[in-house]
């Protein structure tokens, strides 16, 4: 079943609302930043008398106003929400102005008093290898003995690789708004991929508890892991200010804010070293990764793990050693990227083959399939070194099949031909495998909650716990409930992802939410069948086995006349005292993983995505 | 209400008052405004997310133009309609190139989506749908193949069923006289501008504010008033008498593709890889030649075509070379009072020839900028020969030594090795984020191969 995107018409017509364009409550404030202009730097002074007094200012937070702790950090506590003392980044914010309007906290920023010494930075992985400038301790993963084999191998080859970073360029920045409910409640509207998360880091800044803060997500324009961590500072930020004036607050980023403050795809630095044959066969590798972390750990050790399970990309490396470190450097903390480190350990993989290919003067095309994967589940050759095996490995097949389809060998003679008679201009072709791991690297995170309630006149509200930000999640979960339901689309809402509708969600991330909270939408739906099954027996005088959820009614599945409209279900179900509501939990089976020598806990689910 | 102006959005007049501000952009106001349809993605003029369509009137049909609304300061929304995303659909159906983007899935996220949807609105009245239409607006999500899908899905609705007149979008009742605001002021002719400016020394001008209106949208207040000289119809003529030429300062880049046809290569080439076309519809020559940038596109053009500036101000109008114009980073010939009123130039015989390099083709700035003219007779010795480049000093500039080598001599393969390495000679690149000097250094020579090798 192919529908269109749920919000589609919203989009074109412009009448979808972000985070941003929710009504302002009366009195909301806004805010601007006061920007240290210095990467590195302590801290000596801050005097923000002038700004407190200017027009339409509000209130000034600094760190010394925060009444829990000053602490974002999601992995390690190491992200003070406002310095105490040092700078660490170009930009960073050493305080934030609210004020009436965003241009009077504007206007009055630059009044603020901050003075400073500032301090050698580091601004480059080399740089900071220079001063031995790191974040926690190296990673490491071996399999056999790639140092007796690297000196065994016939050929040997070395390399470096620059990897640049990349701006997430969400269209839509980075958007909070906090306001007290009617009742004491902290009600966050957040552009985040991790409402659960965000809840959490703000009721620990503020001092309060989780169940005193509610975090809502009503979609986003954009996230590609921009927003997995990054929201949750802007989040206290605007929560600080709401718990210290008593008023809403709202902060949407401006462009070069946005840039400025944010991390973004983690640049890396490879080294590598590969001993192989006169085939191209590689019987040893020796790489070398370090990520440029930014200020902050955030999620760098997850990332460069990810880069370091997929140096292999498609080939099977016998005897490697993965070392991996995380650079710390003045720079905004580098985050989740679409492929999450996946893509730049791939790269340096790819890198790999190339060189061997053009040392060995063969066709990279060549050389990459001869390095697949392969055999049986079990085979050596399809161990991965991380120590999983590469499950269904359809690759060598559909390598084949590939080439054929896209008459690939005639087209390299094609390109070959034209390059020989073409003196400025150059042709390419190539063909690349990707194997690329689904899920959490970290097993807890691989589950998921869904909160459904059918209403009296037969229309059913969504929640679940994924965040919308135009994968279309949303959309598939329709298309799981009205499935499992048999009911139409339209008789269904998907609500605002809150974290008091489902709690302690991961974040809508690792190419799992749809697998995970589709899932959970499932098992709920299946325990609301559970109860309705047995009403419908009763009155279409059947066995509850019987039956099926098709076409808005409940019926004999081998006799479809015999059927009752699911509305008129409701309702019997409803005078026989049977919950309508109901919630849903889904755990990823087999994702426990195996460890090899690999230093961190991890997992992958066992499937493989080939594109 | 003391309101001195008004402006016409989706149909409805709206008044202006003393409390609004002249310089905030449409796209702000659009917010305050709770028009929330039209987004915010850069305020840069770079993502097209704040596309809007403005409606001309021309007689008595209407036309429309896309342009950036993060770009347009209310000043010159004033006496002016505009249609934004919200009001496209009726109640009972939507726009047809809504509905194809809702079919062809052009939406993932959608916060790019009412820019396209403008931007292809405008292409389907003006039938003007192609890449070109919809080269001003980034999205993230989708990759534009279903964009593009959506788009070919509403190019094959028959012209004859796409109305150019859109009634219901235009003022009924314009109200009053649109007036300038106090530190907003729009002149109707240039001498109006230049009292104007005697009265005001400290206003700037402003055209198309594609360049202003960057500083405006980033809260720097740039200057204490504004003088508009986007009303002016003298500033906006094209006049051409056989191979003499006089382009008007207001004349918009997309007036110029309109205007110019296929007879002065040098610029027509340019146009296309100029920012994109919501730019192009407000940006003018003549604020491509206020801004002085180095990397000014059309700068380079005016060197090689050997154009004439012209200005304008209390003392009266002067002539001043485009060689003699551009003295130091952004610094001219021009006295600040003075204001740039239109360009003359004969074009010479021979072939033209305009390069750019970037980083992607369309909507990004110049690493380096070249335009060549070269005329050689009937045995290929060269007659005439000018090569101008932006992007590789402080100032747009022409090559003259190279030019003086190559006076008389015919193109072998020694000769432009020979004008390469004094290419080389006359120019000092810098680097910065877009390229290193070291490419730059290369790309003066490279594109005058290329231009010799296409010949
Ligand atoms: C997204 C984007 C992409 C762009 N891409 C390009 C590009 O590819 N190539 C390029 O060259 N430029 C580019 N620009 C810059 C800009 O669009 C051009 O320089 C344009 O020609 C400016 O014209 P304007 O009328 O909008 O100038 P304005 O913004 O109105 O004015 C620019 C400057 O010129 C002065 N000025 C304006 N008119 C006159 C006049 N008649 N006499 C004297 N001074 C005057 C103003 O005081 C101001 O200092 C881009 C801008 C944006 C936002
Ligand atoms: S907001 Fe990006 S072009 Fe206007
Ligand atoms: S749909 Fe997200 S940016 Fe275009």
């Amino acid at each position: 079943m192919s529908i269109v995107h749920e919000s589609a018409l919203g989009h074109v017509t412009g009448q979808a609302r972000y985070t941003d364009e929710l009504p302002d409550a009366p009195g909301t404030l806004g805010a601007w930043p006061v920007q240290a202009p210095h990467a590195h730097a302590r801290l000596l002074k801050l005097d923000a008398t002038k700004a407190r007094a200017a027009a339409g200012v509000v209130c000034v937070l600094t760190a010394a106003e925060i009444p829990g702790r000053n602490q974002t950090g999601p992995i390690v506590a190491d992200e003070p929400l406002l310095p105490v003392d040092e700078i660490l980044y170009y930009g960073q914010a050493v305080a934030w102005v609210l004020a009436e309007t965003e241009h009077q906290a504007r206007a009055a920023a630059a009044l603020v008093i901050a003075e400073y010494e500032t301090l050698p930075a580091c601004l480059t992985i080399a740089a900071a290898e220079a001063a031995d400038s790191f974040h926690l301790k190296p990673s490491l993963i071996e399999r056999g003995d790639p140092t007796t084999a690297m000196a065994a191998a016939p050929h040997r080859l070395a390399g470096t690789l620059d990897i640049g970073g990349q701006d997430h360029f969400y269209l839509e920045t980075h958007c909070s708004r906090t306001e007290w409910d009617g009742d004491g409640q902290l009600v966050i509207h957040s552009s985040t991929q991790h409402p659960s998360e965000t809840q959490h880091i703000v009721a620990q800044v503020l001092g309060l508890s989780s169940h005193q803060v509610t975090c809502k997500c009503l979609r986003m324009g954009g996230g590609f892991g921009g927003k997995e961590t990054q929201a949750n500072a802007f989040a206290a930020i605007c929560a600080l200010g709401t718990l210290l004036t008593g008023r809403p607050v709202k902060l949407k980023l401006h462009r070069t804010l946005d840039m400025q403050l944010t991390g973004k795809r983690h640049p890396f630095l490879a080294r590598w070293q590969a001993g192989f044959d006169a085939d191209g066969k590689i019987h040893a590798a020796d790489i070398e990764l370090i990520a440029d972390a930014g200020w902050s750990v955030d999620l760098s050790p997850p990332v460069l793990m990810r880069a370091m399970v997929h140096v292999d990309n498609a080939y099977f490396l016998p005897n490697v050693r993965v070392r991996g470190r995380m650079a710390k450097t003045h720079l905004p903390s580098n985050t989740a990227f679409r492929g999450f480190g996946g893509p730049q350990g791939m790269i340096v993989g790819e890198e790999m083959v190339a060189a061997i290919a053009t040392r060995l003067g063969l066709p990279p095309e060549l050389v990459r399939e001869r390095n697949f994967y392969r055999g049986a589940n079990d085979a050596p050759e399809n161990q991965t070194h991380y120590g999983q095996a590469v499950i269904d490995n359809h690759l060598p097949d559909l390598w084949s099949q590939l080439k054929a389809n896209s008459s690939f060998d005639e087209r390299r003679q094609a390109v070959s031909a034209f390059n020989a008679q073409s003196r400025r201009r150059k042709r390419g072709i190539a063909i690349t495998p990707v194997k690329f791991g689904i899920s959490f690297n970290k097993t807890i995170y691989n589950q998921a909650g869904a909160l459904i309630h059918i209403y009296h006149d037969g229309s059913v509200q969504l929640n679940h716990g994924g965040t919308e930000m135009g994968q279309g999640l949303h959309s598939k979960m329709l298309v799981v409930a009205s499935r499992c339901l048999g009911l139409p689309i339209s008789r269904f809402r998907v609500m605002t992802t809150s974290t008091d509708k489902v709690p302690n969600t991961s974040a809508t991330a690792a190419s799992s939410g749809s697998d995970l909270n589709g899932q959970a939408v499932a098992d709920a739906c299946n325990t609301l069948i559970a109860r309705l099954k047995p009403i419908a027996a009763a009155a279409l005088n059947c066995e509850a086995s019987s039956l099926e959820f098709a076409d808005t009614c409940c019926r004999v599945a081998d006799d479809p006349g015999r059927a009752i409209p699911f509305t008129e279900l409701v309702h019997r179900a409803y005078d026989a005292r049977i919950s309508l509501s109901a919630t849903g939990y889904y755990r990823t089976p087999k994702s426990t993983g195996t460890r090899s020598r690999c230093m961190a806990d991890r997992s992958i689910t066992s499937r493989m995505a080939l594109r | 209400m003391d309101a001195y102006s008004t402006f016409c959005l989706n149909g409805t007049t709206h008044p202006f008052s003393d409390r609004d501000d002249p310089r905030e952009s449409l796209l702000r106001w659009l917010k305050r405004h709770r028009l929330t349809g039209t987004k915010e993605g850069c305020g840069d003029g770079d993502c097209g997310a704040c596309t809007v369509a403005e409606v001309l009137r021309e007689g008595d049909s209407n036309r429309l133009r896309a342009v950036n609304s993060c770009l347009l300061p209310m000043g010159q929304v004033l006496g002016r309609s505009f249609v934004t995303v919200e009001a496209l659909a009726t109640k009972d159906e939507v726009h047809p190139v809504q509905r194809a983007m809702v079919r062809c899935a052009g939406s993932q996220c959608g916060y790019c989506t009412p820019g396209f949807v403008m931007s292809l609105f405008v292409g389907f009245h003006e039938d003007t749908l192609g890449d070109h239409c919809i080269d001003g607006n980034l999205c993230r999500c989708t990759g534009y193949t279903t964009i593009r899908q959506a788009m070919a899905e509403v190019a094959a609705v028959p012209t004859s069923e796409r109305p150019r007149a859109l009634p219901r979008f235009i003022d009924q009742d314009p109200g009053f006289t649109p007036r300038s605001a106090p530190t907003f002021l729009t002149p109707a002719t240039v001498a109006e501008a230049i009292a104007n400016k005697t009265a005001h020394p400290d206003y700037v001008w402003i055209t198309g504010a594609t360049d202003t209106g960057v500083a405006l949208s980033r809260g720097q207040p740039v200057a204490p008033g504004f003088i508009a000289l986007d009303r002016i119809d003298e500033l906006q003529q094209v006049h051409r008498r056989e191979s003499s030429w006089r382009i008007g300062a207001g004349v918009t880049l997309s007036q110029l593709e309109d205007q110019l046809g296929d007879d002065l290569p040098i610029i027509t080439e340019v146009l296309p890889w100029f920012a994109a076309r919501q730019v192009k519809n407000r940006a003018t020559l003549g604020g491509n030649i206020g801004s002085a940038s180095p990397i000014g596109d059309l700068l380079p053009c005016l060197l090689a075509l050997d154009a004439v500036i012209e200005l304008a101000g209390p003392n009266g109008r002067r002539p001043v070379a485009a060689a003699d114009y551009f003295l130091d980073y952004r610094r001219t010939a021009r006295h600040n009072d003075e204001l740039v009123t239109a360009v003359t130039f004969d074009v010479s015989p021979g072939r033209q020839a305009f390069y750019k390099v970037a980083k992607r083709q369309t909507d990004d700035i110049s690493i380096v900028a070249a335009a060549f003219l070269v005329d050689t007779d009937s045995t290929g010795v060269i007659r005439f020969v000018r090569l101008a480049y932006g992007g590789v000093a402080a100032i747009p500039k022409r090559a003259r030594d190279t030019e003086a080598f190559l006076l008389g001599r015919t193109l072998d393969p020694g000769t432009v090795d020979e004008a390469v390495s004094k290419l080389a000679s006359e120019f000092a690149p810098l680097s910065d984020h877009r390229a290193s000097k070291e490419y730059r250094m290369a790309l003066i020579g490279n594109l005058f191969r290329q231009f010799v090798e296409a010949a």
